[in-house]
């Protein structure tokens, strides 16, 4: 086959031969990838042994009268090598006036013709695999395995360096000249966004209960004046409105329809919040989600409006136009800070919508205090989907490609859900029981936690497995992903504990039992999350082996009602108030209410645990719930500042402040208001000392200041009557965070591996039992001693003999061949030479304690490329995953990446990174990525990249056609074959794809020539088509 | 002694490493070609409905007659006898999520006529030596052979390849899986097609240019244009691993987009009967198996659903497992209603890889464990609860297993060699090939391919 031009260009001229006949004195020099042996000069012969590097055609000894590459010398002596490594003699007669020889190796598709030709003056040893690929089809296989797919510019490297130098800069990307990671800096660059750290202080809840009046009829003009008595106004939960379904209080008569024909334009809310010290909020902030306008007020004055027009517009003002609820809209509102008081406020709200006949009407409002942190922005990842974009923006940019690609497969290896992540982090509460963060904001933290995991494995892509195996059992997305998080000494959660055995180390049933898992599961009781502030964060390795072991937030407690306090209580026999017909009221919550006849107890009340202060010896078997009240006084609003109202319970509860409900255990949600004194709990809860707690400030309109004293009333219930235990512990704290501490929700905090010593399990464990490898782990293992033995265990696998077996195996499966798996390795029916090499790379696991980069060395073999990396046998016998199928799409047409939007087409192919649910990462095996939907998708999205009429990325064909010199379709196919395929597309196919190009859409012959005004659109058709050949498949 | 299932696990199957055991290790199946080609079981169907994640059949298929479910066993999970669902025989009842599906087992039907329910509930389904492992115990399911991870060719997959000719063009749809990757129960060494949209099952762009995209097969290596030229004809990538598959794949994307834009063609789909699928990924994958049980002639169709591995906060009415749950029985009320007119020739069954620990763990979930419950439905089936009363389950059956798992009654073999020769009509000696050593193993382990008599 005849190479290309740009591949004709000398192979390696990087040794030389000093020599200086005249003294009979040879100085010999080696270069990369070459060893001269010796030189001797006898009987007026020269006589070179040099051990030379495998690839090339022909070797060749010249001379030249200086130093340098600049020039070509005489050819004194050739000989061919076919791609072979080994020794080679030459002997060559004594030059006269010659000072330096060369030796030079070239690929030429002419034998160079020397002076000298025959056995005599040169011979050669070369150990040339009995399968191994023609030197034509290396450089194209190498970037097909170790590089999504060839380059022009990696082919050049290559045709540079040679094949040995060019693997050895990628073993070691330290080497690659920093200016070659230009573009992909940029690119990166583009992924990430500056954060500017900043606090939000919640002053009126997204979901809090207002007053609403319904703009049926004109309001009172003070409606939203703070002293406006709205006591005979509704309650009712935001978001207000009908008709989209986010309204928590829907104001089904709000639309006028045919059967409503009256309808309304306008609704107003009220509420009371508390707030200190109002000279020194920072910014004031309203979020609101709205549909379609509104006004709002501070204190009867206005503040913000949006999409209504006039002064004070009444019930009657419909909105400026429509505008959808969604996402919500922030109005800073700082400029009006002057009107508020310290203490009690109020904001007040008019909703307008467009059409008396509008479909829907919405209204949520949020206000919040948003300080700045006077610390420097943080580069943090944009979001899940520039995550997933850099895998193609270093897989397509990136000049260390088998970093790249080493990344990536670690990411798959140790894989972890975002999804779940992010759940997670929503999930979460902040000390006083508040929501901790909202969705957003879950979402941005979880990319950046799998941000930081995947930037581990990539920055030590080629290091120890033991650190990549002990980063991700420590990573924050691992431990959340496979529930470690939960995992405690008195409930162990095996799912971690099976899948590191099963996944990420051993491989399925390789060497271990379900009792293994079992004991692992309890050595890795008490590891958990915690979020630090950033300046805290532990650089690895210390994040992993001396993690935190204290919570995020500590604090003090000073209490108003205390535990151990006495409380009026009674039992739930009968129904405490009940009304005429028998049925449950909220009387008893009330201030005016008489508890006289009441018993008086001690907190906590209960029975069954051992814990209670007032034992309810009779109630098993005999009744659900007991009723209890306390009264209360505060000074003034400025004493809700801290102050939480925390339960702890068996098995639920509701709370009331001043005849109105303020809090409920989710255990009785659904069981009426009030629950009837019979209700159960509908879940066993059980008192752990974890208490639930709701800021009392939230509540600031409810309660009474001065001598006045104020009710907390609580209904406890058991799950049933037949329950073992029972508990209610109410008290009512300040509750003021210790210096350093940092609540769940803070967005300017990082997430980090923490150790709970309380939660680990120090009883003994013994692992792998009667076998070699039996791990006895020591009982009584106290404090951060417990984190040992998991750690210890972690470390121990890292070298076992199953994991080495497993990670050395999938590794050939990535870079060799799918033919090898645990199973058939172990019936020894996989293929004789990857069981030989999958033996190498084992002992030399176990020399270079477990370093991937000797491994590498030993799949890749650069120096003799006589593995079965370079065999015949599993050259083009890989499928590519569909992100190697898209990078290599790219590469191959030197394509720019615009939009984040790639991982839109992995996803369709059924690859979509950083979100699968199943541990067991995207399959290595080719089987898994060939079906008929994903062989459409590729197809389709080839064509829409190859014709340019994707915006994720772009490519020219003009600088394919200068680069290439061809102009007609077959010169086009021929180059492409000999630049993509490696001369492997066959003449039938170059036949039939030149065919295409030139048949029009009604199958007639049209020529396709430079000058056609279509010429363009038809030259990326075809290339359309020779990507989404069979062959484009394999790597 | 030798075990027999050491034998069934090795039967025809040495060497079979991963992807190499495409080529069809059953040489028996064309024989038995000519036979089943006059057959009227040919108009027998099936839409099966694999839960991936390994589904808790114990919250599922209430054991309310065993004392071992109670608060303190499951303390958040526990579902109180009022709250669930009655079967009927004194022992059993369903989570209160699955109440669409009583429609089928009660039967209180369309056609306004009482029967015999339509619906067996399955419980203790599993095999031996149960993998606890997501990927054995799936990969086991589908290729019908426990112990072998690397078959990569699934137990239908083989029930087609028995029966039908792959090569006759009127064969090119027999089955699909709605998804997007190809489900193992359907891997072959033949390609069978799977896709998420039928509608979206088409090239970009015009359909003249489409059309010439496609193009046509070549025979020999001549005469072929476009993609099928490319993937039908040049002697080229001869002997590499996947070139059948690769080249399989893409012949088979040609007739399979042309049945289905046929399919498609005919306009929007409405369900009958009033049927209501949840608008849904799931609810609209059953809703296209639908559509195409009644626009073309396939025979088999597979959906996953995703979701049951819930190690923590599975829920107990209205959580994760509950919704779940839900979906599923909301499909088969679905699919009863929609498919009335074939329901004789159908049958509709899910599987699940594993059930979870009889005991809830403290992370308000379960963990992989063992036997777990089939649901199965269709005119043929004689309905009813299996293996789910006081004479099959036994006392501590719940914790019978390592003081962990619900032990086993019935293998799963056992139920589809009962489906392919009841439902499908296929010979029993056939069926040695679609599920190695069935019968040996049915005379010789009887415990373990205990079948319940589930079809008519």
């Amino acid at each position: 086959m005849k190479m290309n031009k740009w591949l004709r260009r000398i192979a390696l001229a990087a040794i030389l031969t000093g020599w200086t006949g005249q003294n009979n004195i040879c100085h010999a020099q080696g270069g990369e990838g070459f060893q001269v042996t010796s030189t001797v000069l006898q009987d007026e012969m020269v006589q070179i042994v040099a051990e030379l590097p495998a690839g090339y055609r022909y070797a060749v000894v010249e001379s030249r009268d200086q130093l340098g590459s600049g020039q070509e010398g005489e050819i004194l002596v050739a000989g061919a090598l076919e791609g072979a490594g080994g020794a080679a003699h030459f002997n060559i007669p004594e030059p006269e006036s010659t000072r330096f020889l060369f030796i030079r190796l070239v690929n030429d598709d002419v034998p160079p013709q020397p002076q000298h030709e025959g056995p005599e003056y040169f011979s050669f040893n070369g150990e040339i695999p009995v399968h191994a690929i023609g030197v034509e089809q290396r450089a194209g296989h190498l970037l097909n395995r170790i590089a999504y797919g060839p380059t022009l510019d990696d082919l050049q490297k290559i045709d540079e360096m040679g094949i040995t130098g060019y693997i050895d800069w990628q073993l070691h990307p330290d080497l690659i000249p920093e200016n070659q990671f230009f573009v992909l800096n940029n690119g990166e660059s583009e992924l990430f966004e500056e954060y500017q750290p900043s606090r939000d202080t919640v002053l009126v809840p997204r979901f809090s209960t207002w007053s609403y009046r319904k703009g049926i009829t004109a309001p009172p003009s003070d409606w939203m004046q703070p002293d406006f008595d709205d006591s005979g106004w509704e309650q009712g939960q935001a978001g207000f409105g009908y008709g989209d379904g986010d309204d928590n209080t829907v104001f089904r008569d709000m639309r006028q329809t045919d059967s409503n024909p009256d309808g309304y334009l306008t609704f107003a809310i009220r509420r009371k919040f508390a707030l200190f010290s109002p000279d020194e909020i920072s910014r004031l902030i309203l979020r609101i989600n709205f549909d379609d306008a509104f006004v709002a007020y501070l204190n009867g004055v206005e503040v913000a409006r949006a999409n209504v027009s006039g002064a004070r517009p009444g019930h009657l003002t419909e909105a400026d136009g429509n505008h959808e609820a969604g996402e919500f809209e922030e109005f800073d509102i700082t400029d009006h800070r002057n009107v508020l008081v310290d203490g009690v406020n109020v904001i007040a709200i008019q909703l307008h919508n467009y059409r008396v006949t509008s479909s829907d009407a919405t209204l949520i409002p949020e206000l919040l205090i948003r300080e700045s942190i006077d610390a420097d922005p943080v580069q943090r990842i944009s979001g899940i989907d520039e995550l997933q974009q850099l895998i193609h923006v270093r897989g397509v940019y990136a000049p260390n490609q088998l970093q790249a690609i080493l990344g990536e497969f670690w990411e798959n290896h140790f894989t972890t859900d975002f999804d779940k992540v992010a759940e997670y982090f929503e999930d979460l509460e902040n000390s006083d029981g508040s929501e901790a963060m909202s969705r957003q904001q879950a979402r941005s933290e979880a990319a950046h936690e799998e941000f930081k995991e995947y930037q581990f494995f990539y920055q030590h892509a080629l290091g120890r497995f033991e650190d990549l195996l002990m980063f991700s059992a420590t990573s924050v997305p691992q431990l959340i992903y496979l529930d470690n998080v939960t995992n405690t000494r008195s409930g162990p959660n095996e799912n971690y504990a099976r899948e590191i055995l099963e996944l990420f180390a051993f491989g399925v049933d390789n060497r271990y039992t379900q009792r293994d898992i079992e004991e692992l599961a309890r050595c890795f009781t008490g590891w958990t999350v915690r979020k630090v502030w950033p300046q805290d964060l532990k650089q690895w390795p210390d994040s992993a082996v001396r993690p935190f072991t204290e919570t995020n937030v500590s604090f003090r407690e000073t209490p108003v009602i205390a535990l151990g306090d006495a409380w009026r209580y009674v039992k739930g026999t009968l129904e405490p108030t009940p009304d005429a017909q028998g049925n449950p009221t909220t009387l008893w919550t009330r201030p005016g209410y008489n508890d006289a006849r009441w018993a008086t107890g001690r907190t906590s009340i209960g029975f069954g645990d051992g814990d209670d202060l007032t034992e309810l010896a009779d109630m098993r078997n005999n009744y659900s719930s007991v009723y209890l009240r306390k009264t209360f006084t505060l000074e003034s609003p400025q004493e809700l500042r801290d102050l939480v109202l925390a339960i702890d319970y068996d098995d639920g509860f509701v709370a009331y402040l001043n005849g109105t409900e303020i809090a409920r255990s989710e255990s009785m949600e659904m069981t009426g208001n009030p629950p009837p004194h019979d209700s159960f709990a509908s879940r066993n809860h059980e008192s752990r000392g974890n208490f639930e707690t709701y800021p009392m400030a939230l509540f600031a309109d409810l309660i009474r200041f001065g001598a006045q004293p104020n009710v907390l009333a609580i209904q406890a219930h058991n799950v049933s009557l037949r329950s073992s235990d029972f508990s209610i512990h109410p008290k009512l704290v300040h509750r003021e965070l210790e210096e350093g501490s940092i609540e769940n929700g803070d967005p300017n905090g990082e997430w980090a591996f923490r150790f709970s010593p309380e939660d680990h399990d120090i009883d003994e464990k013994i692992l792998f039992r009667d076998t070699e490898w039996e791990m006895v782990i020591p009982a009584g293992r106290t404090g951060i001693d417990g984190l040992k033995d998991a750690q210890d265990v972690i470390r121990m696998m890292a070298g076992h003999v199953s994991t080495r077996e497993f990670i050395c195996i999938k590794l050939i499966n990535r870079f060799v061949s799918d033919d090898i798996t645990l199973e058939s390795y172990h019936e020894g029916t996989a293929p004789e030479p990857l069981i030989e090499l999958l033996h190498q790379c084992m002992d030399v696991w176990t020399e270079s304690d477990g370093m991937i980069l000797e491994v590498m060395k030993v799949i890749l073999d650069p120096d003799r490329q006589s593995s079965p990396f370079w065999s015949r046998d599993f050259y083009r016998a890989k499928v590519k995953t569909p992100v190697e199928f898209i990078n290599s799409t790219l590469r191959a047409l030197n394509g720019r990446l615009i939009r984040p939007t790639l991982p839109d087409f992995n996803d369709k192919m059924g690859m979509h990174l950083f979100t699968r649910d199943d541990p067991n990462g995207w399959s290595e095996y080719g089987i898994d990525w060939i079906s008929t939907s994903s062989l459409l998708e590729r197809i389709n999205f080839v064509q829409s990249f190859a014709t340019n009429s994707d915006r994720s990325a772009s490519w020219n064909y003009l600088t394919l056609l200068r680069l290439s010199g061809a102009r007609t379709a077959g010169e086009i196919v021929r180059y492409l074959d000999g630049y993509l395929f490696q001369g492997t597309l066959g003449e039938e196919n170059i036949q039939l794809l030149v065919q295409y190009a030139e048949t029009d859409d009604n199958g007639e012959p049209l020529p396709l020539e430079p000058g056609n005004s279509d010429y363009a659109s038809r030259v990326r058709e075809l290339i359309g088509l020779v990507l989404s050949a069979p062959h484009w498949h394999y790597q | 002694m030798i075990q027999r299932r050491n034998f069934i696990k090795s039967t025809g199957l040495a060497g079979a490493g991963l992807g190499l055991a495409l080529t069809n290790p059953f040489g028996v199946l064309s024989r038995n070609l000519a036979a089943a080609e006059s057959d009227d079981t040919r108009r027998k169907r099936m839409i099966f409905i694999f839960q991936r994640g390994g589904n808790d059949g114990i919250n599922t298929v209430i054991p309310r007659g065993d004392s071992d479910y109670n608060t303190e066993t499951r303390p958040t999970l526990y579902i109180p006898e009022n709250l669930a669902l009655d079967l009927g025989n004194g022992f059993a009842q369903l989570h209160p999520r699955m109440e669409p599906i009583m429609e089928i087992f009660n039967n209180s039907a369309i056609n306004g006529v009482d029967g015999p329910g339509n619906l067996a509930i399955i419980h203790r389904v599993g095999y031996s030596g149960q993998s606890r492992s997501h990927f054995s115990s799936q990969q086991y399911w589908e290729n019908g052979l426990p112990g072998n991870d690397g078959l990569e060719e699934g137990m239908f997959y083989r029930y087609l390849a028995s029966q039908y000719d792959f090569s006759d063009r009127d064969n090119s749809f027999l089955a699909a899986a709605i998804s997007g990757e190809q489900m193992v129960a359907l891997k072959g060494k033949e390609a069978i097609p799977n896709f998420r949209e039928a509608d979206d099952f088409r090239f970009r762009g015009t359909s003249a240019h489409a059309r010439k995209l496609l193009g046509t097969k070549a025979v020999n290596g001549q005469g072929g244009a476009g993609l099928l030229g490319l993937y039908s004809g040049a002697h080229d990538l001869v002997g590499k691993k996947y070139r059948t598959l690769v080249h399989g794949t893409g012949e088979l994307l040609g007739a399979t987009m042309e049945t289905l834009q046929n399919a498609v063609d005919q306009g929007p789909y409405t369900p009958a009967n009033g049927a209501e699928y949840n608008n849904d990924s799931f609810g609209r994958r059953l809703e296209q198996c639908a559509m195409l049980m009644k626009r073309t002639d396939v025979k088999v169709l597979g959906v996953n659903i995703g979701g049951w591995d819930n190690h923590n906060n599975q829920g107990q009415i209205n959580g994760t497992h509950g919704n779940n749950l839900y979906d599923v029985a909301a499909g088969y009320q679905a699919l009863y209603r929609d498919l009335q007119d074939i329901w004789e020739d159908l049958i509709i069954v899910t599987m699940t890889e594993f059930g979870r620990t009889s005991r809830e763990n403290d992370s308000r979930g379960t963990d992989h464990a063992e036997a777990t419950c089939m649901f199965i439905a269709g005119g043929g089936v004689r309905g009813g609860v299996y293996n789910c009363d006081a004479s099959t389950w036994e006392s501590g059956a719940m914790f019978r297993k390592n003081d962990r798992y619900l032990s086993h009654r019935s293998d799963f073999r056992a139920i589809f060699g009962e489906v392919f020769m009841r439902h499908f009509g296929v010979e029993e000696d056939v069926l040695d090939s679609i599920i190695p050593g069935f019968s040996i193993a049915r005379i010789d382990d009887p415990d373990e391919f205990r079948v319940p008599q589930f079809l008519v």
